[in-house]
């Protein structure tokens, strides 16, 4: 005998779980409607931004975000070189250093998924 | 007006994650989430595991698939318990899944459960499920290029595992390339050679799995 469980398509998981956050915050603040979400999110994630914003458009009716904004500021990758502590953004998929010549590094920038702030309706 | 949030967009993944990872905590189990691109071997590692034992150690697995139960079917063979998430299309497990797994598992008789993610070299990557220890599979048919190619993973592994490297002579993965790129963005991680249908270097994998039980810990003593 094998258990299983079941869930819901949840492709649009990411969204749906912002929106309970700003949903939550709308509480906190005590606030009906948000006008503008700005979200920043790192390239290294592989978020298509099209996609995200054809689905947040599509699951946002009937939520407090149902009138907001999207905006997304995807952030480039930024590696700093292990060798000689040059910060670079690589030029190509193989990260290499323009100052060494150093393959790879240590990524400092670009994997971010932070919800940066939320603009509430004044009316 | 504007209010400054700043707070992780899967911060409810995470929340959740906490509590299964405290769940693991008060019931001494050891979790391994395996994370790679469908058919790269992950049912067949556990199988391997699961067809010379672990000295002793007690396993649990929970399986995550968009569809069917062949995967827990495969390991229900061996009578360990596990679980079949379907996801639905969805391409990855979230820590709220692994929560309603851990209700239909006895906990109290599991040492170490592994949980073999949808196969997907991207979404799994930001989702905890409260693992301890993360292992990714690439097998040689894949490519080379993989650690580029999906930097997030294998920063984030514990250990990376080549599979079926029988296949080495026939296909032209430079194992060299490999190893560097991952060593590249992370260095030191281990990477163990493996073949599940020849059964080399099955042992490094038991072995490993074995180093992750914490000594001391109650069950076993």
């Amino acid at each position: 005998m094998v258990s299983l469980i079941k869930t819901d398509m949840h492709e649009l998981s990411i969204i749906t779980s912002l929106i309970e956050q700003v949903e939550q915050i709308c509480k906190e603040h005590e606030k009906n409607l948000v006008s503008k979400i700005v979200l920043r999110i790192g390239a290294l994630e592989h978020i298509n931004t099209e996609t995200f914003l054809f689905m947040f458009e599509q699951t946002k009716e009937g939520t407090c975000v149902e009138h907001a904004k999207l905006n997304l500021i995807i952030e480039p990758i930024k590696i700093r070189c292990r060798k000689c502590s040059r910060e670079y953004q690589p030029e190509d998929s193989i990260w290499l250093c323009p100052q060494c010549n150093e393959v790879g590094g240590e990524i400092i920038q670009g994997t971010e998924m932070i919800l940066e702030s939320i603009y509430f309706d004044e009316k | 007006m504007k209010v400054d949030v700043v707070q992780k967009i899967l911060k409810a993944n995470d929340d959740i994650a906490k509590w299964v990872r405290a769940k693991f905590d008060e019931y001494e189990i050891v979790c391994i989430n395996m994370i790679s691109a469908p058919g790269s071997g992950k049912t067949s590692l556990i199988e391997s595991v699961l067809k010379q034992g672990l000295l002793g150690v007690r396993i649990g697995v929970i399986e995550g698939d968009p569809e069917t139960t062949r995967d827990a079917e495969r390991i229900a063979k061996y009578e360990v318990p596990v679980v079949q998430i379907n996801t639905a299309g969805g391409c990855h497990l979230e820590s709220q899944l692994v929560l309603q797994a851990l209700d239909k598992l006895p906990l109290d008789e599991i040492d170490l459960l592994i949980i073999e993610n949808v196969g997907n070299l991207v979404c799994p990557v930001g989702f905890d499920l409260g693992e301890n220890s993360r292992v990714a599979v690439v097998s040689v048919t894949e490519g080379q290029d993989k650690p580029f190619k999906y930097p997030r993973l294998f920063q984030t592994a514990n250990i990376v595992i080549l599979n079926k490297v029988d296949l080495l002579p026939y296909v032209p993965f430079d194992v060299n390339e490999f190893t560097q790129g991952v060593h590249a963005i992370q260095p030191g991680v281990p990477i163990l050679h493996v073949s599940c249908t020849r059964g080399d270097g099955v042992s490094n994998w038991v072995d490993w799995l074995v180093g992750q039980i914490v000594p001391g810990n109650k069950k076993n003593a």
